[in-house]
């Protein structure tokens, strides 16, 4: 994945006193035009799955003229349409330009300037699904700790205190407010239970 | 009229509830100090709070969000002015003025300007708000299937036009929304859809995780592609924080009027928001100035018609919301999203219905910006210090947050699950220029569209023509098709212009 800024400096006004202000530039976004291409598959696939499995659909014994299938139809042949036109546009312009980078519509890009990795972003969705995986396994306490821990590394976070500090006490402190403060039971693990024992419910 | 002054009385009754005040405050708090952290907009601040609004009476988690809202408008200018760093596309304005007069030794007058301008917006905006709101609700009341099957085509193509820059997306983007709302049992029947043998989804999928994924942990794994410090974008701190005097900030009462009244309006068309009303404002402020030549380069008096703007811009954005059922921005999709966990069905008849929430809106609008008048000064120059803050230890919490909190909900792991799915969605979304908040619109808004559509039909004796040529729904139906128009146009235009950029710029990272 790839997606940067440039940053135009034409146009830009220097201040009437002289002082060198920065004016905030209007950067041109810049995406990967095959991954823009298989996102739109991905909108006519979604179209397209709408379409047929709007065919197992029961009709309701009430007479009805779009029927429970109907909107479903619709919107999934829009979608087929609108994913296969934005793959046709992207195509055509392929054959001016061979280059994959290419101007986005409207996309957010990144702080241009600054190294980005889609990796790090992946990482953490991933951290995520670890998290619901491994909360009702091993407890709140240590599955929390865990995705924060993985955060701040994944974030470049290089302080030992931070690193050892800042997990431990969010953890700390989000289960004490959640599960002491307003009562939510957390999936529990052996830390879990140690702590409960030592601090009582407030509610 | 009678509705609009029970309005503020039952305002003030509720801002007599000290529970309520004291989460307007927690409010005020917490949408400053995000607006304040660069790139973190209202639909961070609200998305990471609404799971926790289950647990409040509506009145109270209304007036919550509401406020949050409002304070997040205030927070933004301050990286802004400090920095030059836009927080949101609105603050850039903000940025230009404010930051040219931080480097110049005035920011202090750059950031008193900013407070005068939002709390004064803030505040002159609620009785546009409420003069705006009363009578949209009022038309709703008498409305059939179709006429509130059209005012939904209205509400999502007017986001969709308005907002995106690729028209077909912006679509797409809606259409997914509404098929992902399918998903449960038919409205009309009852038959189960897209259940695919999962228990959990029989029943249909629930709104607030795969909303919540969508907006906010979308625009959560964007920010932590990066892992710069929002320090690291200013080399310079040349600030003052010395208050600069009522004196000279009453010169700037006129184009703060006007911004109010601008924001007011332009922020209640959906899609236009805060960004729109802004620009607008400013270019007419600079039209009128004695010193247009200070504009963008340090104009105290651009400052100000900008952040009264966008600020009274935040009411705008509920007229649509509350007078509709139609939210027009990511913001309102939330607060929307957390009157569901309340049990309200969000629609154009949700005021009528239920019109405590109109007031709680109001108490949340006049609590915020009363807590802005008296403390937001001190909180401001606080808040100063929050830029200093490790953005690389802050997104990575945010989004532990957003998932503890959906978890309380209902303690399901599966709406995490929902969460993450639509968060990645999302992602895509954002990254490659589908409107999320269009998405989110049709989600939420996704019964209320097919049973009107349906119900409307059955109505009309399965006549496509007597449904679409009932005159509401004809006025309405008309707008909505313009706007699509407009936004072909816009476009067409936009591909031009950036095929002309490409002709002179070759991309090259």
């Amino acid at each position: 994945m790839s997606g940067s800024r440039l940053l135009p400096d034409e146009g830009r006004e220097k201040p009437a006193d002289g002082a060198d202000v920065e004016l905030p530039s209007q950067p041109i976004e810049v995406v990967d035009r095959r991954i823009d291409v298989a996102v739109a598959a991905g909108v006519g696939a979604v179209g397209a799955a709408a379409i047929v499995f709007s065919g197992d659909i029961r009709e309701g014994t009430l007479p009805d003229p779009l029927g429970a299938a109907g909107l479903p139809r619709m919107l999934g042949a829009f979608l087929l349409v609108v994913g296969v036109l934005l793959i046709g546009r992207r195509l055509v312009g392929w054959r001016r330009s061979s280059s994959h980078l290419v101007y986005a519509d409207g996309g957010s890009g990144d702080e241009p300037g600054y190294p980005s990795s889609a990796v790090r972003a992946f990482g953490m969705w991933l951290a995520g699904l670890g998290w619901a995986l491994l909360l009702p396994r091993i407890g709140y306490l240590v599955s929390t700790w865990l995705l924060i821990l993985t955060g701040v590394v994944a974030m470049k976070v290089r302080s030992p205190w931070k690193l050892v500090a800042v997990p431990l006490l969010f953890t700390l402190a989000t289960w004490l407010l959640f599960s002491r403060v307003f009562g939510l039971r957390f999936p529990a693990g052996p830390v879990d239970l140690f702590f409960e024992g030592l601090v009582p419910r407030l509610f | 009229m009678e509705l609009a002054l029970n309005a503020l009385s039952a305002a003030l009754q509720i801002l007599a509830n000290p529970i309520v005040i004291l989460f307007i405050v927690i409010g005020v708090l917490w949408g400053a100090l995000c607006g304040a952290l660069p790139g973190v907009g209202s639909g961070l601040a609200l998305g990471v709070v609404v799971p926790l609004t289950f647990g409040m009476d509506a009145a109270t988690a209304v007036s919550f969000l509401v406020t949050i809202s409002v304070a997040v408008a205030f927070g933004n200018g301050i990286p802004a002015v400090l920095l030059g760093v836009p927080g949101t596309p609105g603050a850039i304005l903000t940025a230009m003025d404010g930051y040219g007069l931080t480097r110049r030794g005035e920011g202090g007058l750059a950031m008193g300007t900013m407070w005068f301008a939002c709390v004064f917006g803030q505040l002159l905006s609620i009785p546009f708000f409420v003069l705006l709101v009363v009578p949209l609700s009022t038309i709703t009341y008498t409305f059939l299937s179709p006429e509130l099957f059209a005012l939904y085509c209205l509400g999502l193509t007017a986001l969709i036009s308005l907002t995106g820059e690729n028209i077909l997306k912006g679509l797409a983007a809606a259409a997914f929304g509404l098929a992902v709302a399918l998903i449960g049992p038919d409205p009309v029947s009852g038959v189960t859809r897209f259940a695919f043998g999962v228990p959990e989804l029989r029943s249909g999928l629930d709104t607030i995780p795969a909303v919540l994924g969508l907006v906010t942990i979308s625009e959560l794994l964007r920010c932590m592609r990066q892992t710069y410090g929002w320090g690291d974008l200013s080399s310079s701190h040349n600030f003052s924080s010395k208050f600069p005097g009522f004196g000279k900030l009453r010169q700037f009462l006129r184009p703060v009027f006007a911004g109010s009244l601008i924001g007011t309006l332009v922020g209640s068309i959906p899609g236009m928001s805060g960004t729109g009303a802004s620009v607008m404002s400013y270019q007419q402020t600079k039209l009128t100035s004695k010193t247009p030549e200070l504009f963008g380069k340090g104009s105290a008096e651009g400052i100000a018609s900008n952040e009264s703007a966008g600020n009274a811009a935040q009411a705008g954005e509920m007229v649509p919301t509350l007078g509709l059922g139609i939210p027009g921005s990511d913001s309102m999709v939330l607060i929307l999203g957390a009157l569901l966990l309340q049990g309200f069905v969000p629609g154009p008849l949700m005021m009528q219905e239920s019109p405590e929430l109109f007031y709680a809106t109001v108490a949340g609008l006049l609590g915020g910006a009363l807590i802005l008048l008296f403390g937001g000064w001190p909180l401001g120059t606080l808040l100063l210090k929050v830029v200093r803050l490790d953005r690389r230890l802050i997104f990575p919490l945010a989004f532990v947050l957003t998932h503890i909190g959906v978890f309380s909900l209902r303690r399901s792991i599966f709406d995490i699950f929902v969460l993450l799915v639509f968060g990645l969605v999302g992602y895509f979304m954002l990254r490659y220029g589908y409107s999320t908040a269009a998405a989110g619109v049709g989600l939420l808004l996704g019964e209320g569209f097919e049973s009107n559509l349906r119900q409307g039909l059955l109505l009309m004796d399965s006549s496509l023509i007597a449904f679409v040529t009932r005159p509401w729904t004809a006025a309405i139906l008309t707008v909505a098709f313009a706007l699509l128009l407009y936004g072909t146009i816009s476009t067409v235009r936009i591909t031009r212009r950036t095929r002309r950029a490409r002709e002179e710029q070759p991309v090259d990272t």
